[in-house]
């Protein structure tokens, strides 16, 4: 990223100067890669955005119309639930939601019933509050039966689960790039199926070719890559993606995995709080929920950051839809610990001590 | 024989670019497209070689989109 900003600094694809041109190289480079780890045989299907929610918003209101009905979970984050309210109320579409119970196990066969008719199956792939990871071939049959598009949040997932796009039968891949990926903040994308050129554009505006045209042109990627992108996290996902490549999903999954469970087993031997439990069928990314039982959250949380230097998210995780299938809505939410490949052991030995200690 | 490969968008134009450059029979560079030929203010591939049949061929076969204009 430093490099991009001290030698390059350019904007791809509105010149074709030495620099500009390797600005674009470095997005080429960084699509090509991106699409390659996760399954998109043709990279020009896909797209950079701001963020995830960027992303979601993008393939909803390029799909979807009046009257169309969504299948989706009752345990979606707000980048996915808020522009799917929004289009209820103003475009008439119809919502569904597959119930879960309290571990985050979906009803399939409430689920089933539910998919008949609809448009689009659109869902969460790791939970952001519980970890839980969803089940994608589920779904995947679930959107072939129904004759429907498959939209996947991994937001949580990528980079950390081997996602396939082909093989797993995704429509509409989006993601942030900062999580998983490990690129810095403000940079997201997602990918289309082959299946996908009815998606409308949601952003118009230049993209350095047909200018003599004043609509926007139908070629991919620009038809949804309209205005200068952010050039210094698309060199950081880029580097990000070339690091990652001598370590591999299952040692990044594993590291993430050992510590969520030594952190489990510790939080449920202290009788002072609740572990947000995951159903044993689903598998679950690196973070862990819990909560005091007499404690506010926000005072504990508070407590972990001022005297411990332990940082944690704290609240509804802009996901209340979570917290009111797994019973936490009532206590304002939860307390996350969030441990990612660059946390350590002496970091994961540092919270249970702090933990054991106010629990005292 | 020698012309411009004037491609549509920014990354079929490094794509081509890519694909065209690892053709032994061919130079290529990337260049601005020339104004004579398009108001794109984008990039197109400038290519010296023989016969411009297999570089046609490798990009039909990516399925990138192109108009070839030759020069003298």
């Amino acid at each position: 990223m430093v490099s991009f900003m001290t030698h390059v600094g350019a904007n791809p694809g509105r010149s074709a100067h030495t620099l500009s041109i390797e600005s674009a190289t470095v997005m080429f480079q960084c699509r090509k890669a991106l699409s390659k780890l996760i399954g998109q045989k043709d990279f020009l299907r896909t797209f950079f955005t701001m963020n995830a929610t960027m992303a979601i918003n993008t393939c909803l209101y390029g799909l979807l119309k009046e009257g169309d009905v969504v299948l989706t979970t009752s345990l979606e984050h707000n980048a996915l639930m808020r522009p799917l309210r929004m289009l209820e109320k103003t475009r008439g579409i119809t919502l569904r939601f597959i119930p879960s119970d309290f571990t985050c196990k979906l009803d399939t066969k409430a689920a089933k019933a539910l998919a008949h008719g609809v448009k689009l199956i659109a869902c969460v792939h790791g939970n952001n509050v519980t970890g839980a990871l969803m089940p994608l071939d589920f779904f995947a049959t679930l959107a072939r039966e129904a004759g429907a598009y498959l939209l996947v949040d991994a937001s949580q997932s990528a980079g950390l689960i081997d996602i396939d796009m082909q093989r797993d039968g995704i429509d509409m891949l989006c993601a942030s790039a900062h999580k998983g990926l490990y690129a810095p903040m403000g940079l997201g994308f997602f990918s289309l199926s082959s299946r996908m050129d009815v998606l409308e554009s949601f952003m118009q505006g230049g993209t350095g070719s047909r200018s003599e045209e004043e609509i926007q042109p139908e070629l991919l990627p620009d038809k949804y890559e309209s205005g200068t992108p952010n050039m210094p996290a698309i060199a950081g996902l880029l580097a990000a993606l070339k690091w990652r490549e001598s370590i591999g999903y299952e040692a990044m999954y594993a590291h993430e995995i050992r510590h969520r469970t030594q952190l489990k087993e510790a939080l449920k031997a202290l009788d002072s709080v609740v572990v947000c439990n995951v159903h044993e069928a689903y598998a679950t990314t690196g973070v862990l929920s819990w909560y005091p039982k007499a404690q506010s959250i926000s005072r504990v949380a508070q407590t972990l950051n001022n005297q411990y230097g332990i940082l944690t998210r704290v609240g509804l995780h802009c996901s209340p839809a979570t917290h009111k299938s797994i019973g936490t809505l009532s206590y304002g939410g939860t307390i996350r610990f969030s441990p990612s490949f660059f946390t350590t052991d002496e970091d994961i030995e540092r919270v249970i001590w702090a933990m054991r200690e106010i629990a005292q | 024989m020698r012309g411009y490969f004037l491609l549509f968008t920014t990354s079929s134009a490094l794509y081509a670019h890519e694909l065209l450059g690892e053709i032994e029979a061919y130079n290529v560079s990337l260049v601005p497209t020339p104004r004579e030929f398009s108001s794109d203010c984008g990039m197109a591939v400038y290519i010296e070689g023989e016969a411009m049949e297999m570089a046609m061929h490798c990009l039909d076969e990516h399925r990138i989109e192109y108009e070839f204009k030759s020069v003298s």
